[in-house]
C-alpha cells in the first residue's frame, strides 16, 4: 500500500500526472483497501451472566445472613415450564402472587422477554438499605 | 447430555456432608416410567389428555431439574450456619 502511494507521489513530483489525478488515484487506492475484519468493527460483547446472586444481611444483634445463588438456566427453564401451564392455572398463580405483594401477570412472562431482561441485568446491581440495618443486594455474576 | 445434579454439599456449622444425589437418578427413571404408565390410563379416561402435552411438561420439568446445578443456598446466623450447594 505504501509502495503504491509513493509511486503516485513520485509521478506527481515528476509532473507525469496532475494534482487532481493524484488525488483521484489516492482516493481509489484508499477505497480498494480491504475492509477490516468484523471482529475489529464489533466491540466484544460482555460475557453473559450465569448466576443471579441475592444477599440479605440483617444486623439485629444476631447478624443473620442469607446468600442465594440461582443459575440463570434455572430461571429460564422455570419460565419455559410456566409457559406450558394451562391458562386457568395462571389466574390462580397471579392471585397468589398478588396476595404476597408481587403484582405481575405470569402469562405475559415469555422466555424471549427473559433473555432481554438477562442481557440488561448484566450490569445492574440493586442495593436496598432498610431502616433497621438490613441490607439487600441483588446482582449478576 | 444434560443431567440432574449429581452431588450436593451440605454444610451445617463446622460439619460438611457430601450427598450422592446420583443415587436418586434410578428413582427418577422409575418415576418417569410410572408417569408414562399413568399417562396411558389418562389417555383412555380423559378426552382432552395428550401424550404430546405430557411429554412437553415432563421434559420441561427435567430441564428445571438439570438447571438446578450450581444453585447455592446459604443461611446463617451468628452461631448457626447451613449451606446447600448442588453440583
Amino acid at each position: 500500500m505504501l509502495e503504491e502511494r509513493r509511486r503516485i507521489l513520485n509521478m506527481l513530483a515528476e509532473g507525469k500526472i496532475s494534482a487532481s489525478d493524484a488525488e483521484g488515484l489516492l482516493t481509489a487506492l484508499e477505497d480498494s483497501r480491504s475492509p477490516p475484519p468484523v471482529a475489529e468493527l464489533v466491540p466484544a460483547a460482555p460475557a453473559s451472566p450465569k448466576y443471579l446472586r441475592v444477599q440479605v444481611e440483617e444486623h439485629d444483634g444476631d447478624n443473620s445472613k442469607v446468600n442465594i445463588r440461582v443459575p440463570f438456566n434455572l430461571i429460564r427453564a422455570g419460565v419455559r415450564l410456566t409457559a406450558l401451564l394451562p391458562t386457568g392455572l395462571h389466574d390462580h398463580i397471579n392471585k397468589a402472587l398478588k396476595e404476597n405483594g408481587v403484582d405481575i401477570d405470569v402469562s405475559k412472562v415469555k422466555p424471549e422477554n427473559l433473555e432481554e431482561l438477562v442481557d440488561h441485568l448484566a450490569e445492574l446491581t440493586v442495593n436496598v438499605d432498610g431502616g433497621k440495618g438490613e441490607k439487600v443486594r441483588i446482582y449478576c455474576e | 447430555m444434560k443431567l440432574p445434579p449429581a452431588l450436593g454439599r451440605l454444610d451445617y456449622g463446622a460439619r460438611r456432608f457430601w450427598l450422592p444425589l446420583f443415587l436418586l437418578w434410578p428413582l427418577l427413571l422409575l418415576l418417569f416410567v410410572l408417569t408414562c404408565f399413568a399417562g396411558v390410563i389418562a389417555l383412555a379416561l380423559l378426552p382432552r389428555f395428550t401424550f404430546q402435552g405430557m411429554g412437553r411438561f415432563l421434559s420441561g420439568l427435567y430441564e428445571v431439574l438439570c438447571a438446578a446445578r450450581g444453585t447455592e443456598i446459604d443461611v446463617g446466623a451468628s452461631q448457626r450456619r447451613i449451606s446447600l450447594t448442588l453440583y
